[in-house]
């Protein structure tokens, strides 16, 4: 009812033509038409209430469009981003500009109206504005920035977790290589010293058994020359027939000779094998058997280089065979 | 006489930077990157300031903003000095682009706290010639603005900032539509009498 009556007060009104080109310029504002040249003069507008012979003055029109573009001047002036202003020139510049024809292009106000805006905008209209072909905008540009920064730092994470975790493991595998190479040093250390443990004892029980024999090795009386008085003893298991040797003061053998043992039995020598001697250690040596009827025990200096003798044919350096009864 | 002489410098001054804004976008639409450059620096503080007012959210008018001179590269051929200065074709793109985005969010109530930010307007004072000029128009504007009637005040911030027509102010508010309209005149004849001088820099 009050809309009725206000039309028709409206209708009442005579707009002198200052106020037609008013409502004229306020159209640009309400429906963003823009007005024609002409600004549609003599065509008569029922919502703005001009009259065909009361056609409004392109002059005056102009003047309140102008005074329309005045108003945005009360703002206080806001600065952008630098951002925005380094976007938009990248966005124009040659390698990646906004060309005409470009969908972006396309988004203009009204056709011959150079500064009529664009009619209101609708959903749909939005929507075709945030088309793939349209030009990205600035909240879409930080938000895929961000996030794509953030995929690349997440990337470069996992990465460096991987190279410090690859790194690590590396050096724990050449820690666990060399602790591994120094173990097997160590066994066989142990293994080295078990043996000559269990060497050892085998010896101490055989000459701490009650059940052995020992005998007395001597050097014979001047047949070496610089043989210093070398002394031994051999321990001999009747029982089991294992037999036991250690000699001090013997001196390694020279170059080119070996030291030989050999069985004196009834029915002539036996080999009883070589005879190491390091300097100033005792010289060992051992058997599980011994030949049958042995009745005493020569140590010769024979050849190295012959091959394994059967029969003593050098020196007779030690010799223990009167005491001796098998 | 003395202040005649003081006054046509400036008055000098003012046309002949419209005169300059139009061949700037003169050169635009040449494919001049400077030009726009040029522009950008011209107007982008008052663009940003409009489009900060209506939307108020600050990077939607930073991207209204550059739609904005996307839009003035592509289309500067189109622009004709005769229908408009280029700071009001600027300006009624910036509104009409900002309104459209205002409209398709659907925000047509502002809350207590957009209130309280838009009274408390973050802004950063340009530098250089434009931005005296930009000073001196505020300042008369806002001087003009404020000998207005609040009801008359009311209705061309509604219409200018928010977007509304003169019957969804009606409605909104309870005015009748006529009233409305006459407001209107009397605000819109006021200023124009009152920035006399700024307009006929733009013409």
């Amino acid at each position: 009812m009050n809309s009725k009556l206000d039309r028709s007060k409206l209708d009442r009104l005579k707009l002198d033509r200052e106020d037609q080109a008013i409502l004229a310029a306020w159209q640009v504002l309400e429906s963003g038409d823009a007005p024609s040249g002409t600004h549609e003069a003599g065509t008569g507008n029922p919502e703005t209430g001009t009259a065909e012979d009361d056609a409004p003055d392109d002059a005056l029109v102009r003047e309140y469009t102008e005074l329309l573009g005045l108003m945005a001047y009360e703002l206080e002036p806001a600065v952008p981003s630098a951002e925005t202003r380094t976007r938009i020139l990248a966005m124009v510049s040659d390698d990646g500009g906004v060309v005409e024809g470009s969908p972006e292009a396309g988004r203009v106000v009204g056709s011959a109206e150079h500064f009529q805006p664009q009619p209101s905008a609708t959903p749909q209209a939005e929507a075709s504005e945030a088309s793939p072909f349209s030009t990205p905008t600035h909240g879409a540009q930080r938000g895929l920035t961000w996030l794509m920064a953030a995929m690349l730092g997440l990337c470069l994470l996992g990465l460096g977790f991987l190279a410090g975790q690859t790194q690590q493991q590396q050096s724990t595998i050449a820690q666990l290589t060399a602790e591994l190479d120094r173990q097997a040093v160590e066994a066989e250390k142990t293994t080295g010293l078990l043996d000559e443990l269990t060497t050892v004892k085998r010896r101490f029980d055989m000459v701490t058994r009650i059940a052995r024999q020992a005998y007395p090795v001597q050097a014979v009386a001047n047949e070496v020359e610089g043989q210093r008085g070398p002394e031994g003893t051999i321990y001999v298991c009747g029982a089991h027939q294992r037999w036991y040797l250690n000699i001090d003061g013997l001196d390694p053998a020279p170059p080119g000779k070996e030291y030989r043992l050999w069985f004196l039995t009834e029915g002539g020598t036996v080999a009883g094998g070589r005879l190491d001697v390091e300097d100033g250690a005792t010289a060992e040596l051992e058997a599980q058997t011994m030949p049958n009827g042995t009745q005493g025990f020569s140590v010769t200096l024979e050849d190295a280089s012959t091959a394994a003798p059967t029969e003593p044919q050098g020196l007779t350096v030690l010799l223990a065979e009167d005491s001796v009864s098998l | 006489m003395p202040a005649m002489k003081t006054a046509e410098p400036q008055t000098r001054s003012s046309r002949s930077t419209a005169a300059e804004d139009a061949l700037l976008v003169e050169r635009v639409a040449a494919g001049d990157q400077g030009a726009l450059a040029e522009l950008y620096d011209r107007f982008s503080s008052l663009l940003l300031a409009l489009s900060r007012r209506i939307l108020l959210n600050d990077f939607e008018a930073e991207e209204i903003l550059q739609e904005v001179f996307l839009q003035v590269w592509n289309q500067a051929k189109r622009y004709d000095a005769s229908r408009s200065s280029v700071s009001t074709w600027l300006v009624l793109i910036t509104r009409s682009r900002s309104i459209d985005r205002l409209r398709s969010r659907q925000v047509k109530e502002r809350t207590v706290s957009t209130l309280e930010r838009e009274k408390r307007p973050q802004h950063t004072s340009p530098e250089g010639p434009e931005a005296v000029l930009y000073d001196e128009r505020r300042r008369r504007l806002h001087l003009e603005m404020d000998k207005l009637p609040p009801e008359q005040r009311q209705i061309l911030d509604l219409a200018f900032f928010r977007g509304m027509t003169q019957s969804e102010i009606s409605g909104s508010t309870g005015i009748p539509l006529g009233t409305v309209k006459t407001r209107t005149l009397l605000a819109m004849k006021k200023l124009r009498k009152a920035m006399a001088e700024d307009m006929r820099d733009l013409l």
